[in-house]
């Protein structure tokens, strides 16, 4: 059952609970993106997390290897690392998977997937 | 979320005009202050009155002042943020300053009142959602339903007093003044709740609550905490409220109230009862929260887990009571 419907119960942070950010404009010109467009969601999501489970770390000295990195699951882990046991709570391992072999594409401006190593009409 | 229903807007500007004007519509009407909880309540069909009785006009409602005995007298119109910003609330009932400013964003402390917080609806995972959400699980016994989805086998409603103010109010042995049909009466606020999430208030609906009657606080040290996901805005999971009335560094007489861990907010008596007569040792504060952390069954039905609440109880009393002995708030370790 779906108990987060809503914005309303998705507690997303607000200026309160967000770190200041240092904002520093990169100028780039990707050759997959229409116009030279780059993403801008993924890029700053992935060192995000590893950074807030390494303060968790530094702050209490236990690794939560997995999203969400909620209150209990810290109380968890210190608990366990205080009987002597593991400091981390996650996956113990790494799922079993093979990555198939990377499938080419053509690019968004229709071009044949060998042209899309050069920006179409860079001069 | 839905609209508002239409509905009949009456605005008396006294007491005696609001507790008729309620007479008059019986159980259609529903009083509103702030309409903080209630219009968005009203726009999820959790409440459906045809007939509003405002509180808004009836300008003898808010205000704080000293009573005669020394003690404080404010009005349940007064607005949580006046509450929290009173020089005198501040200085002599801390808790309740800090209970009032944890209350929500600042927008809706500026319009919630003292008294609407003290007769906040219970809430419940299952009952605060939108009409159609509640339609979809064929609604809970709170409202529009038969069975309870917390603990489905359970004759009664388990949804959770969510009052920031109300545990405070308790710990300070407050009392609360209502206005009614049949006259005016002021009971303990411990009375005014009872341990059933559907009736969790024991006054009649057509009573008001007019004053919050706060008694002298001479030597009384209060403190709230508040556990809850985001620091900035949200309903409490766990609530502390403690005060201690001191005689030098002895504590005479203690209370310890522990609010959303049940349909009422809950005292903690064996635990208060501990420090009675004794000097606040860090391994007194440890065996009294210890046995405050007893009475605390939270369920499943707020945010964060409930396990997790329960184990915070213990952590949060102890902070609380640390905090009014003047130790540091966390055990070197």
């Amino acid at each position: 059952m779906h108990k987060i419907p809503s914005l309303l119960e998705y507690k997303s942070p607000t200026t309160l609970e967000t770190p200041e950010i240092h904002t520093i404009l990169v100028e780039s010109d990707d050759p997959e993106g229409p116009f030279g467009a780059k993403e801008a969601g993924q890029g700053p999501l992935l060192p995000v997390i590893p950074a807030v489970a390494n303060a968790v770390y530094d702050a209490v000295g236990v690794r939560i290897d997995e999203t969400p990195i909620s209150p209990e699951k810290v109380v968890k882990a210190m608990e366990s690392k205080r009987q002597g046991k593991s400091p981390r709570l996650g996956p113990e391992r790494l799922p079993v998977f093979t990555f198939p072999e990377p499938k080419i594409v053509e690019s968004a401006f229709g071009q044949p997937a060998e042209s899309i190593a050069q920006r179409p009409f860079a001069s | 979320m839905m609209r508002l229903p239409p509905f009949q807007y009456l605005a008396p500007v006294s007491v005696a005009d609001a507790v008729k004007l309620m007479g008059d519509h019986g159980p259609e009407a529903m009083l509103v202050a702030g309409g903080t909880d209630l219009y968005p309540n009203m726009k999820r069909r959790q409440f459906e009155p045809t007939v509003l009785v405002g509180l808004r006009g009836v300008k003898d409602l808010a205000g704080v002042r000293r009573s005669s005995d020394g003690g404080l007298t404010i009005g349940a119109g007064t607005t949580l943020t006046t509450v929290s910003r009173d020089p005198s609330v501040r200085a002599r009932y801390a808790g309740l300053a800090t209970a009032a400013g944890a209350v929500s964003t600042p927008q809706l402390r500026n319009m919630g009142t003292l008294g609407g917080n003290v007769c906040v609806d219970t809430r419940c995972n299952y009952y605060n959602q939108s009409y159609q959400w509640r339609k979809a699980v064929n609604f809970c016994m709170k409202k529009d339903g038969e069975i309870c989805l917390v603990a489905p086998g359970s004759p009664r409603c388990w949804a959770v007093s969510s009052s920031d103010t109300a545990p405070v109010l308790w710990s300070l042995g407050a009392s609360v003044r209502l206005a009614g049909p049949a006259g005016q009466r002021a009971i303990p606020i411990s009375t005014l709740y009872q341990d059933d999430g559907i009736q969790y208030l024991t006054k009649q609906s057509g009573e008001i609550v007019t004053e919050i009657i706060l008694p002298p606080a001479e030597g009384v040290r209060s403190v709230y905490l508040k556990l809850r996901r985001r620091g900035s805005f949200d309903f409490p999971v766990l609530g502390v409220a403690a005060a201690l009335s001191m005689e030098g560094d002895v504590v005479r007489q203690a209370r310890i109230v522990l609010g959303a861990v049940a349909s009422l907010p809950r005292e903690a008596v064996e635990a208060a009862r501990l420090l009675v007569g004794e000097r606040l040792s860090p391994e007194l504060i440890d065996r009294a929260a210890a046995a405050a952390y007893r009475p605390a069954k939270p369920l499943d039905n707020t945010d964060l887990p409930h396990p997790y609440r329960k184990k915070m109880t213990r952590v949060f009393v102890a902070r609380a009571l640390r905090r009014l002995a003047g130790l540091p708030e966390v055990a070197e370790a």
